[in-house]
This record gives C-alpha cells, sequence and structure tokens, in this order.
C-alpha cells in the first residue's frame, strides 16, 4: 500500500515538472519572458552594479568592453563641444596646472640654486654671504634681487566683446581701461587670425606684451580675460595671483559672464579680488644702501683730493711766483723773467749788479725759501742812484777824511786830502760808473797845506800861487733856468772860495802882484737877448756880493754878464757863473 | 553703467572713420586701422534714464582685395553698414557685408547712407533704396562732414540696445 502510494507521489511530481518544463521552455514560454522582460529594467537595476563589479571580479571582461565605448564618447563629445568642455575643465586644470608649475618653479630654482653655488663669481659669492647673513635661502634671496617689481593696472576683459568689465589701478595716470580692452581684444584677435597654428582648432593668443620698461600680461578664461600691466620683473606670483582671480570669477560669475549683455555693474565687486594682484616688491633699504658705487665715489675723491692738492701747489707756486716778482724793486736787479716750471718749482732769469744785494741775502730779508727756485742769474751795471752810492761808500771807505753831502742824488765831497791822494781819488771817481761830472764832486776837496819850507823861493811862491788860482778857476756856480738866486751848494761853493782867493791875494801880495778876480755870468738861449744879458750879469753880481760878504775886498771884483753862451759840443746852454782871476806885476 | 559693442563696417574710402571722429575725440592714431584692422573708440550717450557707453569697432574697409574679418564681430551688440551715396557700388559692397554679418550673428544693423553734404550721384531710385533698407533695423543719411543725423544715428543705436 504504502509502496503503491509512493509510486503515485513520484508520478504525480513527475507531472508537475512536465508542467513547469513546458511552462518554461516549450511553446508557452513566452508569457514568462514577457512578464520577466517588463519588469527587466527594475530586475538588472537591482544588481547592475554588483553585477559589473563580480564579473569584473571575476574575468575583468568589463573594462574590455566599457574603455572604448567611454573613449569614443568622451572624443565625440570634446571635439564637438569643446568650448564647453574648457569651461567645465577651467576650474579643475587651472590648479592642476599651477600646481604642476609651481613644482617646476621649485625645481627650477633648485636647480638655478646649484648652478650658482657652483659658480664663482664675485656677485654669486656676494650673495651667497647676504643670504647666509639674512638667514634665508640662497634661491631666495636670489629671487629677491631679481624680483623687484610692481603690478600699476589690472583689467578684466569680457572676452567675447572686449568690453572692460573691471579694472583697479594703483595711483593715477592709468590708461583709458575702456578702450585698452577693447584694442587689446582687436589686437589678440589680430594676433590669433594672422598667426594661425597648424590645427585650426588650436589657435594662438597673445599671452604677454613686452615693452623695455613694462610687460601687459593676459590669462584667458573661457569667459573673461585678466590683463595686468606690470612694470619691472614679473614674479611667477603674479601670473598665479591672476590665475586665482580669474577662476574665481568665473566661479562666481559663471551665469553672468555667460549671459552678459554690456551691464558691468554685477562686476563691482570683484574690485577687491582685482585689487589684490596689484602686488609690488620694493628692493630692500638696506639692499639701495649696498648698491652704493663705492667705485664711483672713490674715483670722485680721488679725482677731489687730486684737484686740492694740484690747487694748493698751484696757489703756492703763484705765492711764490709774485714774492719774487718783487725783486725788481731791489736797486741793481732786473727782473727778466719769472715762470712757473713744473708743479712746485719757479723758474727766475735776473740781472744782478754786483754791488747790489746778494740774490741769497735778498730771499732771507724777505724770508722766501729757496727751495722751490731755480735762479739763473747774470751781471749787469746799474746807473741807479742808490747802487751810486753803495759804489761811492765802498770807495770812501779808504777816505775818511772826507765827508759827503747829497743834493739830488748828486755826492759833493768835502774835506782836505794830500795832492797825491786827492788825485787817486779824482781818477777812481772817473771811473766810477753812473756819477755825472766827477770832478764837481771832488771840488770841495782841500789839498792839505804844503809845509812852508821854501815859503820865500819865488818860484814855489809862483807855483802855489798858480794852484790856488786854478782852484778858484776850476770852480763853477750852477744856476736853475731864468733864475739868478743862488742854491746852497752854490754860497758853500763861494764860501770855499772867498777862503781860496784870500790866499790868493796873500800870495800875490807877497810877489808883488796886483790882481782882480773877474765873475763872469753865463745864460741858456731861453729869452731875448738882453733878457739873457741882465740875467747873465745879475747871476755874477749875486756870486759878487756873497763872496763881499765873505769878507773879499770889493775893489778885487769885477762882475760881468757874458749873455748867452752855449756849449758847442753839446748846444746847450751854459747858466753858470765861472770865474777867473787876473794878475799883473805890480810896476 | 551699460557698454555695448558696435561695429562700423562698410565698403573702402565710405567714411567709417570720419563718421566715428564726428562722434568722438578718439586716443587712438589711426595707423591701428591699416595695420591690425581695427581702431576703438569709445562714447557715452545720455539716454533719458540712463547712460550707454557704446565701444565704437571702426573696422578697415572691406574690398575684394581684403576679405570680412568677422572675428571683429564677435560680441557685437549692433552694426552698423556704412556706405557711400555717391558710389553705387558701395551700397552692393555694404549689403554683401551685411549678409556675410547675417551667418555669424543676427544682432540689429543699421544702415548709413553717408556723405549727404555731397550731391547723389548713385543711380538706386528710392523704391529700390527703401527695399534694401527693409533688411536693416532703421537706415540714416548721415553727413561726417556736418554731422548731420550722426548724433541721431549713435543715439538711435543706444536706446535701441538698452531698452
Amino acid at each position: 500500500m504504502d509502496e503503491e502510494s509512493n509510486n503515485n507521489n513520484m508520478d504525480a511530481k513527475q507531472q508537475q515538472m512536465d508542467q513547469l518544463r513546458a511552462l518554461l521552455l516549450g511553446e508557452e514560454n513566452q508569457q514568462i519572458t514577457g512578464t520577466v522582460k517588463k519588469h527587466a529594467r527594475e530586475i538588472v537595476g537591482d544588481v547592475f552594479s554588483e553585477a559589473l563589479h563580480d564579473r569584473q571580479e571575476k574575468d575583468g571582461s568589463v573594462d574590455q568592453v566599457i574603455i572604448p565605448l567611454v573613449e569614443k564618447s568622451v572624443e565625440r563629445s570634446v571635439s564637438n563641444h569643446s568650448e564647453k568642455m574648457v569651461g567645465y575643465l577651467y576650474p579643475l586644470m587651472g590648479r592642476l596646472i599651477r600646481k604642476s608649475v609651481s613644482a617646476f618653479l621649485t625645481e627650477f630654482l633648485e636647480k638655478t640654486n646649484e648652478l650658482i653655488e657652483n659658480s664663482l663669481t664675485i656677485k654669486g659669492l656676494k650673495w651667497r654671504f647676504r643670504a647666509w647673513q639674512a638667514g634665508v635661502s640662497f634661491s631666495q634671496y636670489v629671487a629677491s634681487q631679481t624680483f623687484v617689481y610692481k603690478v600699476e593696472q589690472i583689467l578684466l576683459i569680457h572676452r567675447e566683446t572686449g568690453i572692460l568689465l573691471k579694472s583697479v589701478s594703483q595711483g593715477h595716470g592709468a590708461a583709458d581701461a575702456d578702450m585698452v580692452s577693447g584694442m587689446l581684444t582687436a589686437i589678440d584677435d589680430f594676433v590669433s587670425d594672422s598667426f594661425n597654428a597648424e590645427s585650426e582648432n588650436e589657435q594662438q593668443h597673445l599671452d604677454v606684451i613686452k615693452t623695455d620698461d613694462f610687460s601687459l600680461v593676459l590669462k584667458r578664461g573661457p569667459q573673461a580675460v585678466i590683463v595686468a600691466a606690470v612694470t619691472g620683473n614679473m614674479p611667477q606670483e603674479i601670473a598665479n595671483q591672476l590665475e586665482l582671480t580669474l577662476e574665481f570669477a568665473h566661479r562666481i560669475y559663471d551665469k553672468e559672464l555667460a549671459s552678459f549683455k554690456g551691464d558691468t555693474l554685477p562686476f563691482e565687486p570683484l574690485e577687491q579680488q582685482l585689487k589684490e594682484c596689484l602686488l609690488e616688491e620694493l628692493r630692500p633699504e638696506e639692499n639701495k644702501a649696498n648698491k652704493q658705487p663705492w667705485f664711483a665715489w672713490l674715483i670722485v675723491l680721488f679725482v677731489c683730493s687730486l684737484s686740492v692738492t694740484y690747487g694748493y701747489f698751484w696757489w703756492n707756486q703763484n705765492e711764490l711766483k709774485i714774492a719774487i716778482e718783487a725783486i725788481k724793486n731791489e736797486p741793481g736787479f732786473v727782473l727778466n723773467d719769472v715762470d712757473k716750471s713744473g708743479l712746485t718749482k719757479v723758474k727766475v732769469t735776473l740781472l744782478r749788479d754786483p754791488s747790489a744785494l746778494s740774490v741769497d741775502d735778498w730771499l732771507l730779508e724777505n724770508d722766501i725759501s729757496k727751495d722751490n727756485l731755480d735762479i739763473e742769474e747774470k751781471r749787469y751795471l746799474s746807473l741807479a742812484p742808490e747802487l751810486l752810492k753803495l759804489r761811492l761808500t765802498k770807495l770812501l771807505a779808504d777816505y775818511p777824511e772826507l765827508t759827503v753831502i747829497w743834493e739830488d742824488n748828486l755826492p759833493v765831497l768835502t774835506g782836505e786830502l794830500p795832492n797825491a791822494k786827492r788825485q787817486a781819488l779824482s781818477s777812481k771817481l772817473l771811473a766810477l760808473p753812473g756819477l755825472n761830472e766827477p770832478l764837481n764832486v771832488m771840488s770841495l776837496v782841500e789839498v792839505e797845506e804844503l809845509d812852508n819850507r821854501g815859503e820865500n823861493n819865488p818860484a814855489i811862491l809862483k807855483a802855489l800861487l798858480e794852484l790856488n788860482i786854478a782852484k778858484v778857476d776850476s770852480i763853477q756856480l750852477e744856476f736853475d733856468q731864468g733864475q739868478s738866486g743862488l742854491s746852497d751848494l752854490a754860497k758853500e761853493q763861494l764860501k770855499m772860495l772867498a777862503n781860496n782867493f784870500q790866499t790868493v791875494v796873500d800870495l800875490a801880495d807877497k810877489q808883488n802882484l796886483s790882481l782882480g778876480l773877474i765873475i763872469m755870468g753865463a745864460s741858456d738861449p731861453v729869452g731875448g737877448r738882453e733878457y739873457n744879458q741882465r740875467l747873465s750879469r745879475d747871476r755874477a753880481r749875486a756870486a759878487q756880493k756873497v763872496l763881499v760878504e765873505q769878507g773879499v775886498d770889493p775893489g778885487y771884483l769885477n762882475a760881468i754878464g757874458l749873455g748867452i753862451v752855449e756849449s758847442k759840443t753839446t748846444g746847450k746852454g751854459v747858466r753858470k757863473v765861472l770865474f777867473n782871476v787876473v794878475y799883473f806885476d805890480s810896476d | 553703467m551699460i557698454q555695448k559693442k558696435v561695429c562700423l563696417l562698410g565698403a573702402t574710402g565710405v567714411g567709417k572713420t570720419s563718421l566715428v571722429k564726428q562722434f568722438v575725440e578718439g586716443i587712438f592714431s589711426e595707423k591701428y586701422l591699416t595695420s591690425i584692422g581695427v581702431k576703438v573708440d569709445k562714447r557715452i550717450v545720455d539716454l533719458a534714464s540712463e547712460q550707454v557707453q557704446l565701444m565704437l569697432w571702426d573696422i578697415e574697409g572691406i574690398d575684394r582685395y581684403c576679405g570680412f574679418q568677422p572675428k571683429y564681430l564677435r560680441g557685437a551688440s549692433a552694426y552698423i553698414i556704412v556706405t557711400d551715396q555717391t558710389r553705387s557700388q558701395s551700397l552692393i559692397e555694404g549689403l554683401e557685408i551685411h549678409h556675410q554679418c547675417r551667418e555669424v550673428t543676427d544682432v540689429p544693423a543699421i544702415l548709413a547712407i553717408n556723405k549727404s553734404d555731397l550731391d547723389v550721384a548713385w543711380h538706386w531710385s528710392e523704391n529700390e533704396l527703401n527695399g534694401y533698407s527693409q533688411e536693416f533695423e532703421k537706415c540714416f543719411t548721415t553727413s561726417a562732414k556736418t554731422g548731420q543725423q550722426v548724433n541721431s544715428m549713435f543715439e538711435f543705436i543706444a536706446e535701441l540696445l538698452y531698452y
């Protein structure tokens, strides 16, 4: 029984299985597949990610299917919507590029650092020392020395229209930003059109416009361009800051930029961000101080001291020249030439009378040092009165019996001398240079009385008489033009003449001779003949009057006027009174 | 302030630069025109309630040797086609340029028939002109020499673009 029921069960199950098989795999299976298809999306959706994951785990075949698909679709998307793609990627790419650039720069600076480290230039060593002093790395110091700059103006320009969205500048005098923006956009268009790249999609754009002392740096975003006008050497820092600001503008004003219709008002708040780009770096003061041009200063100092020294020498030389020139005022010196020679010396050529002061004595007297003088001396004879005095004084040193009276630089000697000595003096005086009429000088020098041993010897008496007559005859009185008055000298001469004449009278008496003295006045031709006749007579009478006063018996005297007397040799008139003794035998 | 970019286009010698000169006091030399093909000037136009700054892009004369440069038109809010009423050809060329512009932009276009101080010397009839004018937002008969209708043209553009 049990066995039968078991068999029945088995059959029923088999039957059900067959029904199920028919249902699933038989002709009627459309119903089920239809139902499953209806919910396929939900069913697959529930397990899609997991299934992908499992399959990838299992044999890695998902990659092989999906990668070509994704690559193709990205390619298509980029080529069709490149501008959009750039827009999407820009904020991300900007950051990535910045990172890579700054990494590159750091590496570059490190390399530069190494390079400079190994180079033994003076500048390199100096900078290294300064960097060590300041406690910064060498590369940092190099950067601080190199990058000195100022961002003058920042422009944010709408890329499509070229319209200025916002500009900020340092101080005044910034260019008209509106028009500059327009022109920059136009120039950029011009560049991108004129210099086409090989590929059509790859267009050329302005990055930096550089002049001698400033640069325009352009950074381009999908919707806007930021431009910085920079003077000096622009560091990477500025480019970074510009990128940051541009990204910021794109992030915050994405919609405004995309739908820009010329209204710049919404971009006003960007002022703060743009101002952050107005960077500047001034060279530190201490560097400025260190930049003193010492070498130039040394040269200036050298030139100054040289000119001061030269000026001192020049002044000294000049003073010496002026001092030495005073020698020309010294009697017996003639200064021919005074000239500077070299830096300190003064060359002098002069003539000196041997009787004058020696040059050394003159220098000593005037307190002038001989060290810088180069003196060439030649001899000459001076006719200066001072020199005559000197010579005469020297000469008269041998004749202490005589005294000298100077009348208008003319000497007159008085005193007594033995005849021989007198003769010697007379010849010496004749040889004395500069002395006019040497015999007149001697006219008052008396001959010493001889002994009276031959007093009664007629020959001696006669000789004595002749000698004394000659004395009287030799006297001549000088007069000024038109004058009949007597000078002091003339009076002195007359005094002596009166004595001499008395001697002559005495001697004549002894020899029984009678005599007379003829006093002859003469005059030059100036004035009329009669006038001169009278003048000559007056001169003779004036002399006669003095002789009478000196005690001469007027009976002996006979004053006559000769009128005009001219010397035939000189052609000059004779303004004189002359004397002549005449004697006869009494009987 | 609202700013608008306006381009001046036309055949060589129709007086675009003179029109701009009549309207603004420029800072850039005209050398730019021959070197890079464009010169930018600006002028603020006072409207009843607002001010509009027109950025005027004076574009080098276009002729058969010097092709039309659509790039300069980019971002323009309007453009002016300038013709010379003493030369029939200038209108044909102007219309050609206009059609080329239309391929890249649909901003308002203004027709300026310039040199109105001189006698009319082209053969276009009133009707023909009216027909061509239909393609434009408005037509002005201007003289850069006397200033006739110059200000009113730019004021019209400013108003058109602002409102």
